[in-house]
């Protein structure tokens, strides 16, 4: 699993993470993952579009950093996944607790609704 | 997803059996060794969503044993029997560890809000919506009883 980090306008934090994002990856990640986006407070879009696979470890990750960036008074935006990982945040009913879009520009307007 | 009767022991003598050490580094070998096996019965073209199925219900099931199973630690294993079906694979886990029981697990609720939301059961939710049919059974006398957790995934075109 990794993770690229990229500062866009606003400032906003763009993270995008490649790879399988279970419980390994979760381990691999989670640390620098929650620090670079939470840490700040700002804005923050996490880019899935490279991540094969998500388990539940990984969708922990996902809360609980959002959680955290709430916390903060920032907003967390997902986007990107592919299909199959789609399917998975809706059993477990993830997009009830943070915004999944389809492309960066659609996790931009809802950063900024 | 129903509990059902438990199937039948898979009986193919091209099942795979495997003993997955309680080790975080054996969730993977034992994925690849479950792809490796399905690519040498000549499967590799199995539909992308009942690989993700299969997948998912591995790494769940295997971490929940690695980390609830054997409380007192040493080393254990996890048996994993996978016989593929014309109409469904059939997996099987057992182990050694304390009597647990997923189907009576209390439910993974959704939550309101972020600020609400509980980790605890989403990994057995996804198991759960994953599977066609599973059952769980503790045999053998006690204590060293086993736990025995047979599923089901149908072959759908769309997998």
């Amino acid at each position: 699993m990794d993770m690229h980090v990229t500062e866009l306008d606003g400032p906003i934090t763009c993270v995008r993470l490649d790879g399988r994002l279970d419980a390994a990856g979760a381990d691999a990640i989670g640390l620098r993952f929650t620090a670079t986006l939470a840490g700040s407070g700002r804005p923050a879009l996490v880019d899935l579009s490279g991540c094969s696979f998500v388990a539940s470890m990984g969708i922990r990750l996902l809360i609980s950093t959002g959680r955290a960036l709430q916390q903060k008074g920032g907003k967390l935006v997902l986007f990107g996944a592919q299909p199959l990982v789609q399917a998975v945040f809706e059993d477990a009913a993830l997009d009830q607790l943070l915004p999944l879009l389809a492309t960066q520009a659609d996790a931009l307007d809802a950063l900024s609704a | 997803m129903p509990s059902t009767p438990c199937p039948p022991e898979a009986g193919a003598a091209s099942a795979l059996r495997l003993a997955v050490p309680n080790a975080p580094a054996a969730v993977e070998a034992a994925r690849l060794a479950v792809h490796a096996h399905l690519a040498q019965l000549g499967e590799q073209a199995l539909p992308p969503a009942l690989i993700y199925r299969l997948e998912l219900i591995l790494e769940e099931t295997l971490m929940n044993r690695l980390w609830h199973a054997w409380p007192d630690g040493g080393t254990h294993h996890t048996e994993l029997t996978l016989a593929l079906r014309a109409d469904a694979l059939w997996l099987r886990f057992e182990d050694d560890g304390l009597a647990f029981d997923p189907l009576q697990a209390a439910p993974h609720l959704p939550a309101a809000s972020l600020a609400e939301a509980q980790p605890g059961g989403l990994g057995l939710l996804l198991t759960r919506k994953a599977a066609t049919s599973c059952c769980y059974e503790r045999v053998g006398i006690e204590p060293g009883g086993i736990n025995r957790l047979t599923l089901t995934l149908a072959r759908t075109p769309q997998g």
